[in-house]
């Protein structure tokens, strides 16, 4: 059960699926049974509201970046950054790049079920070309450069110049990228990250985040403009027939 | 409308219904097992103090029937260790081993009527109720007659030492009025003489005086001696304890009782831990909670897809679960 709870079903879509218009596609059984689950229409239709939320569409031909953090870990900040990458590749039609910070804690390479070619970590470390790092995902129009190998130390890395370079020759390929980002609570370096980013998304764990803690996150984050919150793992708590006897709606307390 | 207590109640909802799943039950086996199958022997006594007593012998309140008197009485007296311990030795030796606390316990003593007094006692056997209540009006008889008796003999001593003084003043008050007359022999005759009428005011005050405490002392001598056989009248067994038949039926509300109170035991720990929770929780669960952040916005909602309670999903995420853990087992 802890596998299913761990996966993050729209990312392993595969060759021949196109995210958001066929979710039961005929390969893997994982995938099929996920995709055939209503939850994840509405999980879609989630991700496009936030993702026409917190990028501009207006400046579609012009490169925009937005960080995607949370408080803590354990939050949802990568399945978030994975599902607003997704629904901006849908929505906008552009190409769209998730670059993956957290160097502590690589997973996204697992989450796209892709082989290891080098990341973040390798560029910034040796001589390795950028364009060997960054892979395609079996998302449409959705690439990955992932965090490369762990690394105890990642702050010189972080604070390098070549990091700032990176950014910028990323801006010039990817009209959209998406920052998944260290904790800023936990990672001291979530703050120099979270600055290389256009704007910051905040994402939140329903009954789990506490008030307090993403107000310190959001001062840990400095003065990134803030989009917003992102509430993840919102749960409907009342059986419908309380809700219509309560006279509320099930999913506006969800 | 307030939305987080709802989820706060939905989320803990479990937890909260934890005081009512062992409270309750535990309340019931509780009503159960100490629902006694008791016996209750009962006998009627007719309390009518003799009328031939002066008043002061009369016990208790004359803003109370006889019946009520004597219950209070009674009561008091159970009360007392001496009582209760006399009543349980009597019970012993006649061999029903009893304590002090065992003949308080269980006894109920109340006022009928007017002077209709009822002693009942319950107990798990039928032979000990009758036996303790038996026990409890013999000892209360016997210390009503041996109260009597005593007051009336105290009373007596007093009239008698009283007379004796009341006659030598008698004597002296006669012996002066002789001596007056012999004096002056027209005095008497005459019906006018000061000196005489006082002198023989004093006689009649000393006769009335000598008069009264001898009717006095007579009364208390009747109700010391010669009527016992009375005074035992007065507390009079009309209906002697009872061997009762079946036990008496357990009161529907003190059945409810423990369950009452095990439900409002319940009620009140679920609303301190709801209060509990409520004041504690500081989490965001809902868009309502981000007004602590001024200037945040709720972009959206994302569902927690292992959460799915929808009729209809449990299946696929099943098949969800057994496929996902066959893909990692395979790893």
């Amino acid at each position: 059960m802890a596998t299913m709870l761990n996966i993050r079903p729209w990312a392993v879509a595969r060759e021949g699926y196109e995210w958001g218009v066929n979710w039961s596609p005929a390969v893997g059984a994982v995938e099929e049974a996920a995709m055939t689950a209503p939850i994840f229409g509405v999980v879609e239709e989630r991700f496009k509201q936030i993702a026409a939320r917190c990028l501009d569409a207006a400046r579609a031909g012009a490169s925009q970046s937005v960080a995607v953090s949370s408080a803590a870990v354990g939050e949802g900040k990568s399945s978030v950054a994975i599902g607003i990458a997704a629904a901006a590749a849908r929505n906008l039609g552009t190409d769209v790049l998730i670059l993956e910070t957290d160097m502590l804690r690589p997973r996204l390479l697992e989450d796209f079920r892709l082989e290891g070619r080098g990341g973040l970590s390798d560029y910034l470390s040796s001589d390795i070309a950028i364009e060997t790092c960054i892979q395609p995902t079996r998302i449409p129009n959705v690439w990955l450069l992932p965090s490369g190998r762990p690394t105890a130390n990642p702050g010189p890395l972080i604070r390098s110049r070549r990091f700032q370079e990176l950014m910028a020759t990323l801006h010039e390929g990817y009209q959209t990228i998406i920052i998944d980002a260290p904790p800023l609570l936990t990672s001291p370096h979530a703050a120099v990250i979270v600055k290389q980013a256009e704007s910051l998304v905040l994402v939140a764990r329903a009954g789990q985040t506490h008030i307090q803690d993403a107000a310190n996150a959001l001062k840990a984050a400095g003065e990134v403009p803030v989009r917003g919150v992102v509430l993840n793992g919102t749960r409907v708590w009342l059986p419908g027939w309380v809700a219509r006897l309560l006279g509320v709606s099930r999913f506006a307390i969800e | 409308m307030a939305t987080k207590p709802l989820i706060i109640l939905a989320r803990h909802k479990y937890l909260l219904l934890i005081p009512f799943i062992v409270i309750l039950p535990l309340a019931v086996l509780l009503a159960i097992a100490t629902r006694n199958q008791d016996y209750a022997s009962r006998s009627t006594i007719w309390v009518q103090p003799p009328i031939f007593l002066p008043d002061a012998q009369s016990q208790g309140s004359q803003y109370l029937t006889p019946a009520q008197n004597q219950a209070n009485v009674l009561n008091e007296e159970l009360a007392t260790d001496a009582f209760a311990k006399a009543v349980a030795k009597a019970l012993t030796a006649s061999g029903v081993p009893a304590t002090a606390l065992g003949v308080r316990r269980g006894t109920t003593v109340f006022a009928n009527g007017y002077y209709s007094l009822v002693v009942e006692h319950k107990s798990a056997s039928a032979a000990r109720a009758q036996a303790v209540v038996q026990g409890i009006v013999s000892q209360y008889q016997a210390d009503y007659l041996a109260n009597t008796t005593q007051q009336a003999k105290t009373a007596a001593n007093f009239y008698t030492a009283q007379l004796t003084t009341q006659q030598q003043t008698l004597q002296t008050a006669r012996d002066a009025l002789a001596a007056y007359v012999r004096q002056n022999p027209s005095s008497a005759t005459s019906g006018t003489d000061p000196q005489y009428l006082a002198l023989q005011g004093a006689v009649q005050q000393a006769q009335n005086t000598y008069n009264a405490t001898q009717s006095n002392l007579y009364q208390v001598t009747l109700s010391s001696g010669s009527t016992l056989e009375a005074l035992q009248q007065s507390i009079r067994v009309v209906d002697p304890a009872n061997l009762p038949k079946a036990p008496v039926k357990v009161s529907l509300r003190k059945q409810a009782l423990f369950p009452v109170a095990g439900l409002l035991l319940a009620v009140s720990l679920s609303a301190a831990v709801y209060a509990f929770l409520l004041r504690t929780d500081n989490s965001i669960r809902v868009a309502e909670d981000l007004q602590a952040l001024p200037g945040l916005i709720l972009l959206g909602t994302v569902p927690d897809v292992s959460a799915v309670k929808k009729r209809g999903w449990p299946k696929h995420f099943f098949r969800l679960a057994v496929t996902a853990l066959g893909v990692s087992l395979q790893r």
